[in-house]
């Protein structure tokens, strides 16, 4: 296990974390906000006059100059080395800057594209020469890039790609063909991370120029939304491509297409807590502007709710999507920065969280679809219409489930990687889950109630909810064995109660870190919020832990379990709707999300 | 040659002002401050200016708390500005026009500047005398309301803004001059140059520093009113519109009383 300082993926769920060791949005330094601000009038400036064009018009080639405009400001940068013309951009940094691009819409997925997953291949396997050679263009957007990873016949089971690569006579070149399919910015790229299986079974990453001879780019396709960004197939008939491009090494493109996908989830989980705050800011306003029955909407209890519930949801949200920013940057911070294999050793670090890259993918991108769905509701019938961005977002956001990697992979992924961390030692998981298993089905201790301090109930919880985990998915583990991997449900199940246990606690942890920097009435708006949320998270607990128990063992068993579970989950209920009025008060009041 | 660019940090145009009644004092709690949107035309002139060539330094200078660097560092020093003097002075709270040019005259006379830029106005107070103040306490030529400038030796030329059409004015340097929307199209900073502008020195100073007594305000303000709360639209409905005309010729003289 690792030391205290240094935690690593997955083991929030076996320690007590200190408040003063989370990163939150509160501990943004004034360059990071610098950053956030120029995003954010990047977008006025430069997005919002083609906004008809792009969104509603379809056109995905503007795409190409917004890139160079978007370079021209450095926002392709972040994620490159200082040493190949970028800046070398900590995770919470560049996480802020996904978060301040999702208000360009369409343009989000095109900047993440060739920022993110089209350049980042380079920038963590590339060669000295391949990274001199690209990266510098890269981030001026001389050279427009792309990622193929998917084709017709492997989505989610990638590496089940039918794309070969054949090595020719004279050593020179690889020969590539075939399908790749949905590669945003494809329309407009002039090169392509694409992967491939040399002799049909050495799955390799490549670096193809688009202009090479045989290459065909598809139509675009005709999307449910995100309408201004490219989408097409690209089709390879013999591309000759020089053996200088292979990227990585030989049978090691999973390697690549993995840990490029877990960036692309931590990023995506930041864009989308930046959707969320933007369906407040577009709805809370006209809520008090509408006026029904003689009462403006915001009124009303049933509005309040929605608009306290999508809050607390983006707050908890962004509270995991920056802690988990600060554990990544707190790991690569361990390595020597001047080492040459420094980027190599920071992707391997990220490689460790890739627990908690696919919580906050799957927990954020479910919260900006709730986001979504009630924006629309409180909008009435405008919902429905062109006229506000609702009807656009709640199209927009669809996919967001469904690309790197769809939220089912995500939960898969999310128990999955626990138990192979514990089959491997490096959790200590299997004996904290039979110490829980025995205190579930012995006798109950009681303990004295006293007057609670600030927090300390929901911080109990919390505490219980980590045994839930680990009673549940002990047990699931020690009665399927290996067969676990095939018992979805129960590992979906598994996936939520962690998922909301790392809500919980990243919200936990950052309203008592606010309170012990400013005071308690410094974080009150939090303290309402992480309230709500809490016990909305534990009765959820209680019926998934139930269900897997269900799922796992029956009889006397089943009912000793349950009985111990009724004891971890068992709180007092709170006033939903008290809590709701007080939340909602203050956002109706800034007409934005706010914390104040 | 040397710039001086004066800015200054304003509540952002879209802040919403909360008053219940009339005060002397606004709650700028929840305030986010922006650069003068006017001044970011006088910034961006001097950065055209350096950008064309020739040994060319700007400073922005500006009066105001602390918090006022955080604009001088993100739209002076990031967008091309090479440094910046920062009057911070607890005394010069609820400073007037008429005090804040004697400082910045006393600032800037400390330096030979050949060209002084500054916004015509500012969006807070919008008194837009400042600029104008400033020349005749330094005793240079001033143009205002400037769109359009070209610069000669030891000259130049500006276009300005008059009702209904333009007036050419040349002048010589140097010269102070305030700049009016339609000069240019200020720039944004670049996240690189974001973090050069760390780089780059921000000097701190209050009046004693300048050997200057603080000056008297020679006006106060003694009360803001919150605008009288918009009613509720009234519509006038009726199929006939020789009726409705009627009503509303009559709502307007009875009940609103403008006609
Ligand atoms: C707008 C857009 C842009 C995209 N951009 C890119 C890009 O730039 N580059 C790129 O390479 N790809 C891109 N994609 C592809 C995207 O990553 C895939 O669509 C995604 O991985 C899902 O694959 P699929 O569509 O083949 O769905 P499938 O894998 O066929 O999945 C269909 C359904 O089955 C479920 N499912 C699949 N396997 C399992 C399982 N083992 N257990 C349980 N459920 C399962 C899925 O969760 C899903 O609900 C893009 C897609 C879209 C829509």
């Amino acid at each position: 296990m690792a030391d205290q300082k240094n935690p690593t993926g997955g083991e929030f769920l076996l320690r007590e974390t200190a408040p003063q060791d989370v990163f939150t949005p509160e501990d943004f330094s004034e360059n990071q906000r610098m950053f956030a601000q120029t995003v954010e009038d990047f977008v006025i400036r430069t997005i919002e006059p083609v906004r008809e064009e792009l969104e509603y018009k379809g056109n995905t080639m503007l795409g190409k100059d917004l890139l160079k405009k978007a370079a021209e400001m450095g926002l392709l940068m972040a994620d490159i080395p200082e040493a190949y013309g970028g800046m070398g951009s900590d995770k919470a940094t560049i996480m802020l800057i996904s978060e301040k691009m999702a208000e360009s819409g369409s343009f989000a997925v095109t900047h993440g594209a060739q920022s993110g997953i089209g350049t980042l291949p380079i920038v963590y396997f590339g060669t000295e020469e391949q990274k001199k050679h690209y990266l510098p263009r890269l981030a001026t957007a001389d050279l427009l890039t792309c990622y193929a990873l998917t084709e017709p016949g492997s989505g989610s089971d990638a590496l089940a790609a039918a794309t070969t690569a054949k090595l020719t006579d004279d050593g020179k070149h690889y020969v590539l063909n075939g399908t790749k399919q949905y590669i945003s910015n494809a329309g407009y790229a002039e090169m392509v991370i694409l992967f491939a299986k040399i002799d049909g079974d050495k799955f390799t990453g490549f670096i193809v120029d688009l202009g090479a001879e045989g290459v065909t780019i598809g139509a675009e396709e005709k999307k449910m939304g995100f309408k201004g960004s490219s989408t097409c197939a690209i089709t390879l008939e013999d591309v000759k491509v020089p053996v200088e491009n292979l990227l990585g090494e030989v049978g090691k493109g999973h390697r690549i297409a993995f840990n490029i996908l877990n960036v692309g989830r931590f990023k995506l989980g930041a864009s989308t807590v930046g959707g969320c705050k933007l369906v407040l800011k577009h709805t809370v306003p006209y809520t008090k502007q509408r006026h029904q029955f003689g009462q403006p909407l915001c009124n009303f209890g049933l509005i309040r709710r929605k608009i306290a519930e999508v809050t607390a949801h983006t707050f908890v949200a962004e509270s995991m999507v920056y802690r988990t920013a600060g554990l990544l940057d707190d790991a690569i911070a361990t390595l020597d920065k001047s080492a040459a294999d420094f980027d190599y050793q920071s992707i391997q670090k990220v490689e460790d969280f890739s627990i908690e890259c696919s919580m906050i993918k799957v927990f954020a991108t479910e919260a900006m679809a709730l986001a979504a769905e009630e924006g629309v509701q409180m909008l009435g019938g405008y919902g429905y219409c062109q006229e506000y961005p609702l009807e656009r977002y709640y199209r927009d956001e669809r996919v967001n489930r469904i690309f790197e990697g769809t939220n089912e992979i995500n939960r898969m992924i999310i128990p999955g990687m626990i138990m192979k961390k514990a089959m491997t030692g490096e959790l200590p998981f299997l004996q904290a889950a039979q110490a829980v298993a025995q205190e579930l089905t012995g006798l109950p201790s009681f303990s004295e109630p006293g007057e609670p301090e600030f927090m300390e109930e929901e911080g109990k919880l919390i505490a219980n909810m980590k045994k839930v985990v680990l009673a549940v998915l002990g047990l699931a583990a020690q009665k399927f064995g290996q067969d676990l991997k095939n018992q979805q449900e129960v590992l979906a199940d598994c996936a939520d109660i962690i998922m909301q246990t790392y809500a919980c606690e990243s919200g936990w942890l950052r309203t008592l870190k606010k309170s012990a920097a400013d005071g308690g009435d410094s974080a009150l708006a939090m303290a309402d919020m992480l309230t709500l949320y809490v016990h909305e998270a534990m009765d959820k607990v209680g019926i998934l832990a139930r269900n897997v128990l269900a799922a796992t063992v029956e009889g006397d068993e089943l009912r000793t379990y349950v009985a111990g579970l009724r004891r971890l989950a068992k709180h007092d209920p709170v006033n939903r709707a008290k809590l709701h009025d007080a939340i909602a008060a203050r956002i109706i009041d800034a007409e934005c999300y706010t914390l104040k | 040659m040397k710039i001086a660019v004066c800015i200054k940090q304003v509540p952002d145009s879209e802040t919403r002002i909360k008053m219940s009644g009339p005060t002397t004092e606004l709650d700028q709690t929840g305030f986010t401050r922006v650069l003068n949107p006017y001044d970011a035309y006088a910034v961006e002139e001097a950065v055209k200016i350096k950008e064309a060539g020739g040994d060319v330094e700007i400073v922005a200078v500006t009066i105001g708390p602390e918090t006022v660097k955080e604009t001088l560092k993100k739209d002076c020093l990031a967008v091309g500005c090479d440094r910046a003097l920062l009057i911070d002075d607890p005394a010069l709270q609820g400073a007037d026009e008429a005090a804040i040019a004697t400082v910045l005259a006393a600032v800037l006379q400390k330096d030979s500047f050949d060209l002084i830029l500054c916004g015509i106005k500012s969006i807070d107070d919008d008194s837009g005398q400042v600029g104008i103040m400033v020349a005749e306490k330094l005793g240079l030529p001033h143009v205002s309301t400037i769109t359009h400038l070209e610069l000669g030796d030891g000259t130049l030329t500006a276009h300005r803004e008059i009702e209904g059409g333009k007036e050419i004015v040349t002048a010589s340097l140097p010269a102070l001059l305030t700049c009016q929307k339609g000069l240019n199209e200020p720039r944004l900073p670049s996240l690189p140059n974001i973090m050069k502008a760390n780089m780059k020195p921000i000097e701190t100073m209050t009046c004693a520093d300048l050997g200057l007594e603080v000056p008297a305000a020679k006006t106060k303000i003694k009360m803001y009113h919150p605008p009288a709360a918009r009613g509720a639209c009234k519509l006038v409905e009726n199929d006939d519109p020789a009726a409705a005309a009627r009503e509303l010729a009559r709502l307007l003289n009875e009940e609103a009383k403008v006609i």
